[in-house]
């Protein structure tokens, strides 16, 4: 995620499909102010909050996951 | 038959409508995979997220997912080597053969080749019927 490899992110996540995306997401925003810069902070949580709602009735929650990480690579900044 | 890599690839690229230029629209309307279709697309940056729009959307005719998607996405040849889940029972083999817990072992799993894992498959065998 830090060095923004759209590649390497796909795959861990097709690797690693039966993650439960629940406990990553709130794993992800515990750990925000540790690996996130401050500013990136809130539009992480915007992500996270309108994943974590998708989720809910997505076919197949592997994509949302990949939707989702595309999106925080995009946008936030890592330290 | 249209395989969904057809339509895959439809989309993506050639921008041909299968479904709708089809002599039965309605076999080809249910030979449209949008599983595949959209697991196929979340492969690509650039169409990632346009997939998963019709993910959240799964329950839209095929017809209309095929319509949303070719017309949406860029043209542009896109090939990616789809990625396969971890085998749990590589992990076992794994984490037995070098005793490593869950987190090693997938990342050994990671960088050992396909021959490496064959040779610790023998090396592990204990023989008798299953």
């Amino acid at each position: 995620m830090r060095e923004k490899n759209f590649s390497s992110v796909r795959k861990w996540v097709g690797e690693n499909s039966d993650i439960d995306t629940t406990e990553l997401f709130r794993k992800f925003y515990d750990q925000a102010s540790e690996v996130m810069t401050a500013n990136s902070i809130p539009q992480l949580v915007l992500h996270l909050a309108n994943y974590q709602y998708k989720s809910a009735f997505v076919a197949d929650h592997e994509i949302n996951l990949v939707a989702c990480l595309t999106e925080i690579l995009a946008d936030c900044e890592f330290r | 038959m249209t395989s969904p890599f057809d339509y895959i690839n439809a989309i993506s690229h050639t921008k041909k409508d299968l479904i709708r230029n089809s002599e039965d629209e309605v076999r080809a309307e249910k030979e449209y995979n949008a599983y595949l279709v959209n697991k196929g697309l979340s492969y690509f940056i650039d169409t990632v997220l346009f997939a998963n729009e019709m993910n959240s959307h799964h329950h839209l005719d095929a017809k209309l997912q095929n319509d949303y998607l070719i017309n949406t996405i860029r043209p542009k040849k896109r090939f990616a080597k789809w990625v396969k889940k971890l085998s749990e029972d590589d992990l076992e083999l794994v984490k037995l053969y070098y005793g490593y817990n869950d987190e090693k072992a997938r990342q050994a799993l990671s960088i050992l080749s396909d021959d490496q894992l064959t040779l610790i498959k023998k090396k592990q065998e204990k023989g008798g019927i299953k």
